[in-house]
């Protein structure tokens, strides 16, 4: 029977992110977040239509850059809500 | 020396668009006498139409001056930098103006769109360039 040490290191690396997550903008390769796609910036949003953070998201931070002003400026045009209710 | 910049060569015409939600219980002759009028500012400072839409009568996400509904119209064009100042002018002055915004198309729009364009066609991009001209 092999010492418990040797045991361990032939044991593969656990993955504790349990899924790899990728920025859903770097996989489609887009060049730039349009403001009026409301339907897509909606799924960034909680349901209380605050901006969601890139930990939960999992967009790298150059399309949370523009996706945080794509969400703003569909804010000021009354396409998407500054705080929506919960109980709609 | 003319050097090139994230937002385009200097001295060049740049690309803006152009969104302005329009109180709707103003009636239709009214709202379009006010995209006659954006056209006309943009036309008489020498910028060239590229695309103009209208997107209708929409809910608004939020009440704006009591209203719940806007009309929404949108304009692309090719200008310099003084259209945008007479268009925030006339915007500014018109009451019924609920929202707007100028904003800089920077070239990745544009070639996202021409890519859109393209793969809507099931044509090359350089096609769909040809085609926007």
């Amino acid at each position: 029977m092999a010492p418990r040490n040797e045991k361990r290191r032939h044991k593969e690396p656990r993955n504790t992110m349990g899924k790899q997550r990728t920025c859903a903008f770097c996989d489609e390769k887009a060049l730039y977040i349009d403001y009026r796609d409301t339907k897509r910036l909606c799924k960034f949003t909680s349901e209380q239509g605050r901006i969601m953070t890139r930990r939960t998201s999992g967009v790298c931070a150059v399309h949370q850059r523009q996706l945080v002003q794509a969400i703003k400026q569909a804010r000021h045009l009354a396409l998407m809500p500054f705080v929506s209710d919960m109980t709609r | 020396m003319s050097k090139k910049t994230k937002k385009g060569i200097p001295g060049q015409p740049r690309y803006y668009e152009t969104v302005v939600v329009i109180d709707s219980l103003i009636g239709d002759d009214a709202i379009k006498t006010i995209v006659e009028k954006i056209k006309d500012i943009i036309t008489q400072k020498n910028a060239k139409i590229v695309k103009a839409e209208e997107w209708g009568k929409k809910k608004l996400a939020y009440p704006i001056k009591k209203k719940t509904y806007g009309y929404y119209v949108s304009v692309e064009f090719e200008g310099q930098n003084d259209v945008n100042q007479a268009l925030i002018e006339y915007y500014r002055i018109t009451e019924s103006i609920l929202r707007y915004i100028v904003t800089l198309v920077d070239s990745r729009l544009q070639k996202e769109r021409l890519r859109e364009k393209a793969s809507a066609r099931e044509i090359p991009v350089e096609e769909a360039a040809q085609l926007n001209v």
